[in-house]
């Protein structure tokens, strides 16, 4: 089975809010010396990935990216945790909202690879588009499951599970398929082997040429008409006190005087 | 007159969730001088067809089918899409529940159109006449204001920020749509677990009291739980929480977990990601107990106690047992 998982670097996210800034005069966040890394629920999607191909004999886990070449960087982290094959798709441009357009780009390199299985991450913490996979399985026609934790083998194809608002349900599907996938404990990227890590530097990583850029749809375009930080007027007052009881004494006090206790 | 098209992803009697995408649907319809209209699905829609007459919509789009007795996403996409082409409305709105999430891109694709996902705000330019909506990027570090080129626009509005609509009985014109197919579901369903909550849901408690990487273990959850219980509130949790496997998944509390606003958000060693934030920075007054006073929550919280939970829950719980 040709699993293909999608993955995508970001802006680090724990960047605290005070380092964040937006780049003068441009709908974009100021990037210098500020660390890449890979998309959060990309991790869990890679971590998904691996643990299907080590229950299926003959399963390969192919990594692909749409990005500039700085973007291989994922691929590579991804190399060193025992991914197969790594991707590019070479981007220069960031479609920041508009994930139809990435989709089309996954689609394409999904056809080529030949995959049967596409997992994806359910938003990138960037620009939080949450999209992509969605719209990669209509693009693909392919049945699309989202908010899945993990996959394993089944009788009759392959058994998803994936959250609910409450609870969560276990799915069979036959691929083709696409997943999309959500954090989960059993989902959490395991740590590459340092021997691993400095093998993966030394990998190729293949270039997959989707025409050079991303095409802008004709219909529905997502046009960003504006991009600010925004202010926060929230003062905190620190509760006084010596110790835990006269903090919690004080604790209670206030919250009575605001009338929320 | 041009349409707003409200979906109420609901059976028998309207959600929270459904209010809330109603009363967002009715003030987009008036400021586009548009009407509102709303589609339902189901074996059998007609209370939600009355229910929704009740609150205000004019034009309900119905669409029976056995098949559609249970939502799953193909087929309620098969609908919406029917219900589309007959209609043809200005924007689509959906609330970002599970269901929303993952219909608004789908439907948007195969109306040749686009979406957003987690939309917290709209409003309309005067001068062009369109729709500018709002929405958290960089997981709530900034904000993205932007236009959607055609119609209709899909959208998937934030839960808890929009206020519920309130009852204006109208006498609505039903139309029954029918779909030429109605795709079966491609997955078959083995299991359905459903979580009991014990006591008030996390969405609805008006206290929340929530844990995060300082907890240092499932097992300190006990003195949250005891808290919430005698508050009458609910357990939520951060994203490391529910990654180290200390609470279930359910209790996650942000951008993409739970979206709360209760009168109390009390943060109990939780950093205070913007991620997190986005989840509870509805709530009326947000306590953070925390030990390092440079945690990013302290930016946040309206009240903050520098110190260890260890020592400042067992008193506090003791406090809350004398007063209620």
């Amino acid at each position: 089975m040709q699993i293909m998982v999608c993955l995508k670097q970001i802006l680090d996210p724990e960047l605290p809010p005070r380092d964040f800034r937006l780049e003068k005069g441009e709908m974009a966040p100021a990037t210098e010396g500020i660390p890449l890394v890979m998309s959060s629920f990309d991790q869990n999607a890679l971590e998904v990935g691996l643990q299907l191909r080590e229950k299926l004999a003959g399963a390969t886990v192919t990594v692909v990216t749409v990005g500039p070449e700085g973007a291989e960087d994922v691929l590579r982290k991804a190399l060193a945790v025992k991914a197969d094959r790594a991707v590019r798709v070479p981007l220069e441009q960031d479609c920041k909202l508009s994930g139809g357009m990435v989709a089309g780009l996954l689609a394409g390199v999904a056809r080529q690879l030949e995959a049967d299985l596409v997992i994806c991450g359910r938003q990138a913490g960037d620009w939080d588009g949450g999209q992509v996979g969605l719209i990669l399985s209509e693009e693909l026609g392919w049945p699309g499951a989202n908010l899945v934790t993990g996959i394993e083998p089944g009788a009759g194809g392959l058994v998803l599970k994936r959250e609910l608002e409450e609870g969560y349900e276990v799915i069979e599907g036959n691929v083709p398929l696409v997943a999309v996938v959500t954090n989960h404990e059993t989902n959490v990227l395991r740590i590459a082997k340092v021997k691993d890590t400095m093998a993966a530097m030394r990998k190729k990583i293949e270039l997959i040429d989707a025409a050079g850029s991303a095409v802008e749809p004709q219909a529905g375009r997502i046009e960003l008409v504006g991009l600010e930080i925004p202010v926060k007027e929230v003062n905190c007052e620190m509760i006084p006190g010596e110790d835990g009881s006269e903090k919690a004494d004080n604790l209670i006090k206030r919250l009575l005087e605001l009338k929320v206790l | 007159m041009s349409l707003v098209l409200t979906c109420l992803m609901d059976q028998g009697k309207l959600s929270r969730d459904s209010l809330e995408v109603l009363g967002a649907g009715k003030s987009l319809a008036s400021e586009l001088g548009a009407g509102l209209a709303a589609a339902v699905i189901g074996a059998e829609t007609g209370a939600l067809c009355a229910a929704a007459g009740e609150y205000g919509a004019g034009k309900i789009y119905s669409v029976q089918d056995a098949a559609l007795e249970q939502y799953y996403c193909d087929g309620y996409l098969a609908a919406l899409e029917s219900v589309c082409r007959e209609c043809e409305p200005v924007a689509v709105l959906f609330v970002t529940n599970t269901q929303g999430r993952e219909l608004a891109p789908r439907l948007a694709k195969r109306l040749g159109r686009a979406a957003l996902v987690d939309c917290l705000s709209f409003n309309v330019d005067k001068e062009t006449g369109r729709i500018v909506f709002t929405k958290p990027v960089f997981g709530g570090k900034a904000m993205a204001q932007a236009v959607l080129s055609d119609t209709p626009a899909v959208i998937a509005l934030r839960r808890r920020s929009f206020e519920p609509a309130q009852q204006d009985q109208v006498e609505p014109e039903i139309i029954e749509v029918k779909p030429a197919s109605i795709p079966p579901n491609p997955f078959k369903v083995i299991e359905r677990v459903e979580e009991q909550q014990a006591g008030v849901r996390l969405e609805d408690a008006r206290v929340v009291v929530s844990g995060g990487q300082g907890l240092g273990g499932p097992e300190n959850f006990a003195l949250l739980e005891e808290l919430a219980g005698l508050l009458g509130g609910a357990v939520g949790a951060s994203r490391v929480a529910v990654d180290s496997g200390w609470v279930s998944s359910s209790k996650q509390v942000g951008q993409t977990g739970k979206i709360v606003a209760p009168d109390i958000y009390l943060a109990v060693g939780i950093s205070g990601a913007c991620q997190h934030l986005a989840g509870c920075s509805g709530s009326k007054v947000i306590v953070a107990i925390n030990t390092d006073p440079e945690a990013p929550i302290f930016g946040a919280a309206r009240l903050g106690v520098v110190g260890d939970y260890r020592d400042v829950l067992p008193p506090l719980i003791e406090k809350v047992k004398e007063i209620v």
